[in-house]
């Protein structure tokens, strides 16, 4: 499928899901991060909303790197919240998989590495993941073996996923033989290239059948060059989108049942699991190996397969996860069903915590 | 300072920027303190950067991005009042807090190099 035909396949599914009669979409927001460079092409906002025959609406594109997902899915929510909108469409989508990986590469590289600090070095994500993990598996006495744990936990999720891209499970010995990509970085240590997309639609009054609140949504930025940030072995924006998150949701992260974190690079799910507030500093590999973070667990993690097995839509990502975390807060996510879910909270972002979106979920 | 880093001061490869009011030095050059914020954009001036500093991490990325060679080794130097991202030339393994100084790079591809000091 074409991105347009991606994107207009969730807004379906969203629009269907909804199942309203004389349903009124105010506006349609579309999360991408780079269709410009990689499929020459502008504007998806009103060719989607003219495709899904939407119009007259409000539609515009949203981008902000791999958060452009989380950010379009924000800007619904503060115009809805702020009484501006009453119904608005949110897609995420992005097609990488027709070009060359090489050519990929760059687009990313040129998409999220600093322009005169970074990108002109040839830094791309995997060298800066990297580098930033090698770092913090110094600094917390940590192996390769417990970024393995991340690829095969998620892995096996996917497997209980339909949309996922992964249908297939690996072993701790599978990853730790897997392609070198930048030391200590394996093939399973990073997200796949992926074409993909998702939808919900948000709604000022609950009309759905099983409604899923909003309750509070904090995004933050850094600075670009990870290595230049406040903290040396944990992502501040994130720290700081997760404190508005809370605050706003009047919620802790004892309160959490399941989640969504951004594990483009598998060392990112275990600092993130820290820095939202679910393990203390350093104790993240130690819950993941304790399988408290696996369906079944105190408190399971990319329960759809996160980035690194449901794939990495860049633009989609962050609207996948909302589905997702969706899914399990209405009791409809199948195989992979956390029991009673109550709360749930998603975790996007750009780059290496670039710029963070953290958005907290309940039944309502 | 030899006369190559010189130069690179000169071709503006090498400059960054500093806070003269709480010290704050970014690189690249920024025009407004992180710190001190926009109400005291008169006291950020440029400022040259040291030209030798730590390893920080480093990585070999296998498959560069186009337009770049393969394998490519990067390192985060700190330079003891910034931390700066380049490409390590001429050996293939780097050792954690080891010396590296700036140089220029001689094929112009990158704005900047690091070798291993030669003494």
């Amino acid at each position: 499928m074409g991105l347009v035909e991606l994107a207009v396949d969730a807004g379906l599914g969203a629009l269907k899901d909804a199942a309203q009669e004389n349903l009124k979409v105010d506006a349609v927001y579309v999360g991408n991060a780079a269709s410009g460079q990689l499929c020459g092409m502008e504007n998806l906002g009103p060719i989607v909303a003219e495709r899904l025959g939407l119009l007259p609406c409000e539609a515009q594109r949203i981008e902000a790197t791999t958060a452009s997902g989380s950010c379009a899915f924000k800007e619904a929510y503060r115009e809805i919240a702020g009484g501006f909108l009453d119904t608005v469409l949110v897609v995420g989508a992005e097609k990488m998989t027709h070009i060359p990986t090489e050519d990929a590469t760059k687009v990313l590289a040129s998409s999220m590495t600093h322009p005169t600090g970074e990108t002109v070095h040839g830094a791309s994500m995997p060298s800066l993941a990297a580098m930033f993990t090698r770092r913090y598996l110094e600094k917390f006495n940590l192996s390769t073996k417990h970024l393995a744990l991340v690829a095969v936990k998620n892995h096996a999720n996917a497997l209980l996923n339909p949309y996922a891209q992964f249908q297939k499970k690996i072993t701790i010995e599978d990853a730790l033989s897997s392609p070198i990509v930048a030391e200590p970085l394996r093939v399973t240590d990073c997200a796949p290239m992926t074409d993909g997309a998702a939808a919900v639609l948000l709604q000022a009054k609950p009309t759905s059948r099983v409604p899923v609140r909003i309750r509070g949504v904090g995004h933050s930025t850094d600075r670009q060059m990870f290595y230049q940030r406040s903290e040396e072995f944990a992502i501040p924006a994130l720290k700081d989108a997760a404190r508005k998150a809370f605050q706003s949701a009047q919620l802790t992260p004892s309160d959490i049942d399941v989640a969504e974190l951004h594990d483009a690079f598998t060392v990112l799910e275990i600092v993130e699991s820290e820095d939202v507030g679910f393990f203390p500093k350093g104790e993240g590999a130690k819950a993941l190996e304790d399988g408290v973070t696996q369906i079944g667990g105190r408190l399971p993690i990319n329960t759809g397969g996160g980035l690194k097995a449901r794939g990495h839509p860049l633009g989609a990502t962050g609207v996948a996860q909302i589905v997702e975390l969706t899914w399990q807060l209405r009791g409809e996510a199948e195989q992979r069903q956390v029991a009673d879910a109550k709360a749930a909270l998603a975790c996007n972002f750009a780059g290496l915590g670039n710029s963070v979106v953290v958005t907290i979920l309940d039944r309502s | 300072m030899g006369s190559v880093a010189e130069q690179m001061i000169r071709e503006k490869k090498l400059l960054g920027s500093k806070c003269d009011r709480c010290g704050y030095v970014g690189f690249p050059a920024i025009s407004v303190c992180p710190k001190c914020g926009p109400g005291y954009l008169d006291h950020v001036k440029l400022a040259e950067l040291p030209t030798k500093g730590a390893v920080v991490t480093w990585t070999k990325l296998r498959v560069a991005p186009k337009g770049f060679p393969s394998p490519l080794l990067h390192c985060v130097l700190d330079l003891g009042i910034v931390k700066i991202l380049g490409t390590v030339q001429g050996t293939e393994e780097i050792r954690l807090g080891e010396k590296m100084v700036i140089m220029e790079d001689t094929s112009g591809r990158f704005p900047y190099v690091f070798w291993r000091p030669t003494s």
